[in-house]
C-alpha cells in the first residue's frame, strides 16, 4: 500500500532518534513568489539551492543538535496543528537535504557510503557530460577575485543615468541600422558566406565574452559571488560562460532579473556601438567586424537569449518575472495533468495550479517549448550533419535516438505502465495509441500532394544575341523603345579604316587597269598576271563592300531590341564580336528550369502531374506551365548567371568561373511552356517552377527525401 | 573470535539495483542462457564426475576417508569457491551420507547439491529426498569454514532435519545446530557458532536485525577493530557470525511469496491518542454508506470520499486535528471495512487479532499492519485496540537474501517465477528430473458458474472417491473456504478432518492420518507444507491420494504445490482443480466483460469451451503474477531508495 498521503511512515524508526540539523554554513533567505512565502536554502560551497514552504521550514528550523527528529516533529504538531509535515514528508525532506550535503548528524558518517556517493555523483556527471556533448562545459578559472577588484570601480555602470544612456545608445544604434538597411542586407549575406565563417566566429566569441561578463559583473555588483568561468562547447564551437547562479538567492526579484538580463544588456550596447562604427566606415576590416558583431548579437538574442522557450537567459527572465521558479518542470507537470485529466479522464489527477488562466499558461508554455525544442533539435541535427560529414551521420543518429526514440519510448512506458494512469489505463492507451496510429496511418497511407521546386528563367522562344559584325565606332545609335520590324536598322557603325581601305583598293584597281592597257601593246606576256591581280583586288573590294554593308545592323526578325545602357554608347569603339544587344521576338516565352540531379528520378519517372511558376517579384501570381521537354543530358552551364550564387541565386557555381554560370554540380534543364497569364513575362526574368508530382503518402515522400539527402551528402 | 572472523561477520554483498528498461531485457537474456540446456548438460557432466568418484569411494576404508576429509577441509578453507574441490567434496559427502544415514544418494541428488553449490536453484519434485540434497551441499560448503545457513520452511523441519543429519555432519567433521522460534539468545549464539545452522528465514533475518541494532555504528568492521584497540574489554557479542552461504528450501515460498512482507523488530508503545482517534474514525465510518459517501476501487484497493468531511465530523482528538490526517484515518477505517475480512486476512483469537498470510493460509504471529490500519480493523471487530508498535528495525526477505555471497535453493515449483528469481536474486532455475517416474494423473479442471455449484460438486466428488477407498485432500485458499467445505461435508454426514490456521493444534496427527484409506482432509493450501502425507498400504492399492483444489490460485506454482501432494516418490495419485467463474482469481484479474464472456462460454458447453476457460485461467494467473511482481519490484525500488536516502542514519 502506498505511503502517499499517509501520516505515518514505516521507516520512521530509522530517523526518529537521530539528532540532525542543517550545517552551519548553510544560508537561508526568505523569498516571495507570487505573494507566497518560501525559504531558500543555499549551500555556498556547492552553490546549490533548495526551496521550502514555510510549513516545512517550520520543521527544519526546529532541528537542533540537542533534539531528536521525533522531538522536533512533536513540537511541530503542537505549534502548527493544521499543516504539519507527515512522516513520509519528513523522511523525503531529510533525504533530500542529505543528498545535497546540507545535513549534519550526530552519527559518524558512513565513509564507505560517502565514497560510494561520490563515485556515483562523478559517474552521473560524466554521463550527463556525454549526453550534453552539444553543450559541454569546462570550468577554467575562478573570476571572483578579479571581479572583486574591478567591480567597485565600475559600479557607476549600474546607475539609473547609465540606464538612460543605454536606452539612447541602443535606440540610436537601431536607427542607424534602419537608415542603412540595404547595406545591412548585403553585409548579412556576406557574413554567412562560407569564407566569412571564421570572421563571424571571432565576432561571436567576442560578443559572447562581453555577454558573459555582463552577467558576472551585475551579479557581482549586486553581491553575488561568481566562482566559475569557463569554456562551453556550444555545438562544438567553444565560447565563454560564467556561472552567475548565485543570483538565485537574491531576495529581490528585480535584481535576479537584472542579472539574467545582464548579458543581453551588455551585448546590445556593444552591438549599438558596433552599428555606429559600421555605418561610419567603408569596406574593410573594422566594417566587417562591426557588422558581424551586430549580426551575432541580434540573431543570438532573438533565437536563444530572449526566447523563453529554451533554457537560456529568457527562460530565467520569464520565470523570475512570472515569479515561477522551475517553470519548465512545472509546466510539464501541468501538461501531464491536463493529459491525465482530460485525455485519459483520470479523476485523481490533481492540478498543482489554482487558477484556470495560470493552468493554461503553464500548459501552453509546456507545449510551446516542446515544439520549439523539437524544431531546434531537428535544425541542430541537420547543421551537424552538414558540417561534420561522417561523424555527423553518427551524431544525427544518436540525437535522433536521444530526442525522438527515447521520449517516445518514455511516453509509451508512461502510458502503458505509469502509476498515475493505473485507473484509467484503458482510456489512456486507447486515446494515445489511437492518436498515434491515426497519425501514422495518415502519414503512411493518405496520399498528399508532393512537389519539388527548381529555379529557372523566362526566355523568349525566339531571341538572338547580336554581336558587332566588324570593328567600328557606333555612329548611329537608335533609341528603340518599341518593337521593331524585320529589316529595321538597329545600329549604325562607322569604320573610317574600311573607307580608306576601299579607296586604296580602288586606286590599285585603277593602276592595274592602266598597266593592262600598256601591256597590250608592250609586253603581252604580262597580261595574265595582271588579270589575276585585278581579280584579287576586286575580290577584296567585294569583301570590303560586304563588310561595309554590315555596318548597318538590321533586325533579322521583328522583335524588341534590348540593349544595355541604351543611348549612351554613341561614339564607342566596338571590336568585332562584341555583344550589341539582344533581339527578342515578342509574344512566345518559355521557362528554362534548372533541376538538381537529386530530383531526376521524379523528372524521368513520368509521374509529373502539373507545374506552376512563380516569378520573382510577383510571388502572388501562379503562372500555369507545362513541361515541354527535358534536355536529356546533364548540363553544367546555367541559362542565366542570375540563378547562380555569384549573382545571388540558389545554385552553387564554381568559384573559378567569372561569368558565374558554371555549376558545381550537374543539373538537368527542363523547358516548360508558359500558359496564359497576366504576369509580366520578360525575357531573363527569374522565377521558381514548382512541379506537382503524383500524390503519395508523406512518409514515402520523407523517406525519399531522406535518401536523397544521404545520397547527396554521403554518397550512400 | 579472531579479528579476521570478526571483520568478516559484517561483510555482506551490497544488493545491486534492479535493471530497468533495455538492461532488464539483456539481464533476462543472460538469465535464459544461465538455465539453458547447455548449462544443464555441463552441470550434469560435472555431477556425473562426482557421482562416479563417489561410487569408487565406496570401497575406501574409514581411516583413509577421514584423511581425505581432513585434507579437503584444509584446501577448501583456503579456496572456498574452487569448483574442482567442490566436486571432490560432493563425492566425499555423498559417500559419508551413505555410510552414516544408510541412504544411497541418487544421481539426481548429487546433481541437486551441485546446482545449489553453484548458487542456483534446483527445481526438484517433492519427495525426492530434498533434505539430503541440502545436507550434502551444506556439508561441502561447511568445509570451507564459512558460515553456512540452511533455511527450512518451519521450525519443526529445521529441528527435524538438523537432528536427522547430525550423524552425517559429525562424520564430515562438522557440527550443526538449529535455531527455532523459542531458542534463547545463548542457544542461538551457540548454534550460529557451529559450522552449519538449520533455521527458518524469519529467525535468520530477525537475528541478523537484532545483531545490527546491537552493533549500530559498529557494523563497520574497521571501526570495530579501532574500537577494540581502544576498549579491548568491551565486546560486542553478536549472535550470528556472518552471512556467507545460505541454502533455502522451498525457496519460492520465501523468495517470492513472502519476499516483501517485511520482518519487523518492534516494541509496543502506548499511544492513547491514536487509539481514541481510531475509535472515533470507526464511529464516523459506521455512519457512512458505500456509494453515497465513498467510492471503492477493488482493483487498486483504495477508497475515495465523494465529499469532503463536514464540520460536525471533525470531533477527532489529538494529533489528528489536521483535516488531511483526519481524512486519512477515516479512509483507513473504510478500508478495514471494505478490504479486510475475518478469516481471510485475519482471524480473531481470544480477543486478539492475528494476521493470516493470504497465499499460504498460515497465521503470522506477532505481525501487525501499519499504524492506524491495525487499530482500524480492531475497532471494526470491536476488540480492544492494541497499542501501536514502534518499529526498531525492519527488512524484507527480498533485500536480506540478496546480501549473501552464495545463495542456493531448492524447491518443487519455481519455473513460473524463474524470471523474477533471476532478476532479483541472480538465481538460475535448473530443473532436475525425478528419480522415479511420476505416477500422478492430472485430471482436467472442472468449471462451474457459481461457488455453491462448485462446493456441491466438490463434496460429491470427495464422497465418491472416499467411498472407493482413496484418501482425499481438499485444498482451499482461504480459511473461510475450508470452513465452508467442512460445513457442507458435515451437512451430508461425511467424516473428515480440517487443518487450517485456526485449527492447527494437531497438525502432525492430521497429516499422519490423511494418508489412510478413505480419509478426507480439508486443508488450506500451505497447511502442513514440507511434511509428506504418507500413504498406507491399502490406500496405495486403492489408487493413492487424490487432491482436489477448490480454486485455482493466483500462481500456477501454488497450484502445483498442492497437486504435488499426490503421487510422491513414485506413489500413485491424482489431482484435479474445481474452478468457479466467481473465484477471486477471475474477479481480480479479468475485466468484467471477460468474466461475462466466460460465463456465456461455460453455458454453451461447446467442445472448445473448456480450452477457452483453461486459457482464461492461464491468462488470469499470468496477469496476477506480473502484477505481484510489479508490486514486489516497486517495494524493492522504494526499499533501495530508502536505503540510499537514509544511509546517513546508519543501518536499518
Amino acid at each position: 500500500m502506498d505511503e502517499q498521503g499517509a501520516i505515518f511512515s514505516e521507516s520512521w524508526h530509522r530517523i526518529a532518534a537521530l539528532k540532525v540539523h542543517l550545517r552551519a554554513s548553510v544560508q537561508v533567505r526568505r523569498q516571495y513568489f507570487r505573494g507566497e512565502k518560501w525559504f531558500i536554502v543555499h549551500d555556498p560551497f556547492a552553490n546549490s539551492f533548495l526551496r521550502f514552504r514555510p510549513a516545512v521550514w517550520q520543521f527544519l528550523a526546529r532541528l537542533r543538535p540537542d533534539r531528536t527528529v521525533q522531538q522536533a516533529w512533536d513540537e511541530c504538531l503542537e505549534a502548527a496543528p493544521e499543516q504539519p509535515p507527515t512522516q513520509p514528508e519528513v523522511i523525503r525532506l531529510l533525504a533530500q537535504l542529505y543528498q545535497s550535503n546540507l545535513l549534519q548528524s550526530d552519527l559518524p558518517p558512513d565513509s564507505a557510503k560517502l565514497l560510494e556517493r561520490k563515485d556515483r555523483r562523478e559517474s552521473k556527471q560524466l554521463r550527463s557530460t556525454l549526453t550534453n556533448l552539444l553543450f559541454l562545459k569546462i570550468p577554467v578559472l575562478d573570476p571572483d577575485p578579479l571581479l572583486r577588484r574591478i567591480v567597485p570601480s565600475l559600479k557607476w555602470l549600474l546607475s539609473p543615468l547609465m540606464g538612460v544612456v543605454w536606452i539612447v545608445i541602443v535606440l540610436a544604434g537601431i536607427a542607424t541600422v534602419a537608415q542603412h538597411w540595404p547595406m545591412m542586407r548585403t553585409d548579412a549575406a556576406d557574413a554567412l558566406a562560407p569564407d566569412g565563417i571564421l570572421a563571424l566566429y571571432a565576432a561571436f566569441f567576442v560578443t559572447k565574452a562581453i555577454h558573459e561578463f555582463g552577467h558576472a559583473f551585475i551579479c557581482r555588483a549586486l553581491g553575488g559571488e561568481v566562482h566559475r568561468l569557463g569554456i562551453m562547447f556550444f555545438l562544438f564551437s567553444p565560447m565563454p560562460y560564467v556561472d552567475a547562479t548565485a543570483s538565485w538567492s537574491f531576495r529581490s526579484r528585480r535584481q535576479r532579473m537584472l542579472v539574467g538580463a545582464g548579458g543581453m544588456i551588455f551585448e546590445l550596447f556593444i552591438a549599438a556601438l558596433a552599428a555606429f562604427a559600421w555605418a561610419a566606415t567603408g569596406p574593410g576590416f573594422v566594417h566587417r567586424f562591426a557588422s558581424n558583431v551586430m549580426f551575432v548579437a541580434s540573431i543570438s538574442t532573438v533565437l536563444f537569449n530572449i526566447n523563453p522557450l529554451v533554457r537560456f537567459d529568457g527562460y530565467y527572465l520569464l520565470s523570475d518575472w512570472l515569479d515561477v521558479p522551475n517553470l519548465a518542470q512545472r509546466s510539464m507537470v501541468e501538461v501531464k495533468h491536463l493529459f491525465e485529466r482530460f485525455v485519459c479522464g483520470s479523476r485523481t489527477s490533481k492540478s498543482a495550479v489554482e487558477t484556470t488562466a495560470a493552468r493554461w499558461g503553464f500548459a501552453s508554455y509546456g507545449v510551446g517549448s516542446a515544439i520549439y525544442r523539437i524544431f531546434m533539435s531537428y535544425g541542430i541535427v541537420l547543421l551537424i550533419a552538414e558540417y561534420f560529414f561522417g561523424i555527423g551521420l553518427v551524431m544525427a543518429a544518436v540525437f535522433a535516438v536521444m530526442w525522438f526514440v527515447v521520449p517516445v519510448g518514455k511516453f509509451i512506458a508512461y502510458v502503458a505502465r505509469g502509476a498515475s494512469l493505473s485507473r484509467v489505463r484503458g482510456r489512456a492507451c486507447a486515446v494515445s495509441f489511437g492518436v498515434l496510429a491515426a497519425v501514422v496511418a495518415f502519414l503512411g497511407f493518405v496520399p498528399m500532394p508532393s512537389r519539388f521546386t527548381a529555379p529557372g528563367v523566362v526566355e523568349a522562344t525566339q531571341y538572338r544575341q547580336m554581336f558587332a559584325p566588324v570593328d567600328g565606332f557606333i555612329a548611329d545609335e537608335r533609341i528603340l523603345s518599341n518593337d521593331v520590324l524585320e529589316g529595321a536598322t538597329l545600329l549604325g557603325l562607322e569604320n573610317p579604316q574600311l573607307d580608306l581601305e576601299m579607296e586604296s583598293l580602288q586606286s590599285q584597281r585603277q593602276e592595274i587597269s592602266e598597266l593592262q592597257r600598256t601591256a597590250l601593246t608592250t609586253s603581252i606576256a604580262s597580261a595574265e598576271p595582271l588579270r589575276q591581280r585585278l581579280a584579287a583586288v576586286e575580290q577584296k573590294m567585294a569583301t570590303l563592300a560586304e563588310q561595309r554593308a554590315t555596318l548597318t545592323v538590321t533586325a533579322p526578325f521583328a522583335g524588341r531590341w534590348m540593349v544595355p545602357r541604351q543611348g549612351q554608347r554613341g561614339g564607342h569603339w566596338l571590336q568585332r564580336g562584341e555583344p550589341l544587344g539582344e533581339l527578342v521576338a515578342p509574344g512566345a516565352f518559355q521557362f528554362s528550369a534548372v533541376v538538381p540531379q537529386d530530383e531526376a528520378a521524379a523528372l524521368f519517372g513520368g509521374e509529373m502531374a502539373s507545374a506552376q511558376i512563380r516569378l520573382s517579384g510577383e510571388a502572388g501570381v501562379l503562372v500555369p506551365a507545362k513541361i515541354e521537354r527535358i534536355v536529356p543530358a546533364k548540363q553544367d552551364e546555367l541559362p542565366s548567371a542570375a540563378l547562380g550564387w555569384r549573382s545571388g541565386g540558389d545554385v552553387a557555381v564554381s568559384a573559378g568561373d567569372h561569368a558565374g554560370k558554371h555549376t558545381t554540380e550537374p543539373f538537368f534543364k527542363v523547358i516548360a511552356t508558359i500558359g496564359t497569364t497576366d504576369a509580366a513575362l520578360l525575357h531573363r526574368r527569374t522565377g521558381v517552377i514548382r512541379f506537382e508530382l503524383q500524390a503519395e503518402p508523406l512518409l514515402q515522400q520523407w523517406w525519399r527525401k531522406g535518401r536523397q539527402l544521404l545520397q547527396k551528402r554521403y554518397r550512400v | 573470535m579472531n579479528p579476521t572472523a570478526d571483520y568478516r561477520k559484517t561483510v555482506t554483498v551490497a544488493p545491486r539495483e534492479l535493471q530497468r528498461g533495455l538492461d532488464s531485457l539483456v539481464a533476462r537474456g543472460i538469465g535464459a542462457a544461465r538455465r539453458s540446456a547447455l548449462v544443464r548438460a555441463r552441470l550434469e557432466k560435472r555431477a556425473r564426475v562426482a557421482f562416479a568418484e563417489y561410487e569408487v569411494l565406496e570401497v575406501v576404508g574409514a581411516v583413509a576417508l577421514q584423511t581425505q576429509i581432513a585434507e579437503q577441509r584444509t584446501t577448501m578453507r583456503r579456496s572456498p569457491g574452487n569448483r574442482a574441490l567442490e566436486l571432490h567434496g560432493l563425492s566425499l559427502a555423498a559417500e559419508l551420507a551413505r555410510r552414516t544415514l544408510g541412504l544411497r544418494p541418487h544421481f539426481v541428488q548429487v546433481l541437486g547439491a551441485l546446482i545449489q553449490l553453484d548458487g542456483a536453484l534446483a527445481e526438484m519434485a517433492t519427495g525426492e529426498g530434498k533434505t539430503l540434497v541440502v545436507g550434502i551441499a551444506a556439508a561441502v560448503a561447511g568445509w570451507s569454514a564459512r558460515p553456512v545457513q540452511v533455511v527450512t520452511a518451519n521450525d519443526y523441519l529445521a529441528e527435524r532435519d538438523a537432528e536427522w543429519l547430525a550423524p552425517f555432519f559429525k562424520a564430515c567433521g562438522l557440527q550443526c545446530g538449529a535455531v527455532i522460534g523459542n531458542s534463547e539468545a545463548q542457544e542461538r549464539r551457540a548454534s550460529y557458532a557451529k559450522d552449519i545452522v538449520y533455521t527458518t528465514g524469519k529467525e535468520l533475518l530477525a537475528d541478523y536485525l537484532r545483531d545490527r541494532i546491537l552493533l549500530g555504528a559498529m557494523a563497520d568492521g574497521a571501526r570495530r577493530h579501532l574500537r577494540f584497540l581502544l576498549k579491548p574489554d568491551q565486546d560486542l557479542r553478536t549472535v550470528q557470525r556472518g552471512l556467507h552461504t545460505v541454502f533455502v528450501d522451498e525457496a519460492d515460498n520465501l523468495l517470492i511469496d513472502e519476499a516483501v512482507t517485511p520482518l519487523i523488530i518492534s516494541q509496543a508503545q502506548p499511544n492513547d491518542a491514536l487509539r481514541e482517534a481510531c475509535d472515533a474514525a470507526h464511529t464516523l465510518a459506521s455512519r457512512m454508506e458505500r456509494g453515497r459517501d465513498y467510492r471503492v476501487d477493488v482493483a487498486m484497493q483504495s477508497v475515495e470520499l465523494t465529499q469532503p468531511l463536514s464540520l460536525d465530523d471533525q470531533a477527532v482528538p489529538g494529533i489528528f486535528a489536521p483535516a488531511k490526517w483526519r481524512e486519512d484515518l477515516l479512509k483507513q477505517a473504510l478500508k478495514a471495512r471494505e478490504f479486510f475480512h475475518r478469516d481471510r486476512q485475519y482471524v480473531v483469537d481470544d480477543g486478539k487479532l492475528h494476521l493470516v498470510d493470504e497465499s499460504t493460509g498460515r497465521l503470522m504471529p506477532n505481525r501487525s499492519w501499519r499504524q492506524g490500519l491495525h487499530q482500524a480493523v480492531e475497532a471494526k471487530e470491536g476488540i480492544e485496540l492494541s497499542d501501536p508498535t514502534e518499529t526498531i528495525a525492519r527488512m524484507s526477505f527480498q533485500r536480506f537474501f540478496r546480501m549473501f555471497q552464495r545463495l542456493g535453493g531448492l524447491t518443487g515449483t519455481a519455473r513460473e517465477a524463474r524470471d523474477e528469481l533471476w532478476l532479483v536474486y541472480g538465481l538460475a532455475v535448473i530443473p532436475v528430473a525425478t528419480n522415479k517416474p511420476l505416477r500422478r494423473t492430472q485430471m482436467p479442471d472442472r468449471f462451474f458458474a457459481t461457488q455453491s455449484e462448485k462446493w456441491s460438486a466438490v463434496v460429491a466428488e470427495a464422497t465418491r472417491l472416499s467411498a472407493a477407498g482413496r484418501p482425499v485432500l481438499i485444498g482451499t485458499r482461504t480459511i473461510s473456504a475450508s470452513e465452508e467445505i467442512s460445513r457442507r461435508l458435515l451437512a451430508v454426514g461425511v467424516p473428515h478432518r480440517v487443518l487450517n490456521a485456526v485449527r492447527h493444534h494437531d497438525e502432525a496427527t492430521v497429516i499422519a492420518e490423511a494418508g489412510q484409506r478413505g480419509g478426507i482432509t480439508v486443508a488450506t493450501n500451505m497447511a502442513g507444507r514440507g511434511t509428506d502425507i504418507r500413504l498406507s498400504a491399502d490406500a496405495k492399492r486403492a489408487g493413492g491420494l487424490h487432491v482436489i483444489a477448490t480454486e485455482r490460485n493466483s500462481s500456477g506454482r501454488i497450484d502445483r504445490q498442492l497437486f504435488g501432494r499426490a503421487g510422491r516418490q513414485g506413489d500413485p495419485g491424482s489431482a484435479q482443480a474445481f474452478v468457479a467463474l466467481d473465484d477471486d482469481l477471475f474477479l481480480r484479474n479479468l475485466p468484467v466483460a471477460g468474466q461475462r464472456a466466460l460465463a456465456a462460454i461455460l453455458k454453451t458447453k461447446l467442445p472448445g469451451s473448456t480450452a477457452i476457460l483453461r486459457a482464461a485461467v492461464a491468462q488470469a494467473q499470468r496477469k496476477s503474477q506480473s502484477r505481484a511482481f510489479q508490486q514486489r519490484r516497486s517495494v524493492m525500488a522504494a526499499d533501495s531508495w530508502m536505503e540510499d536516502a537514509l544511509s546517513f542514519c546508519g543501518l536499518g
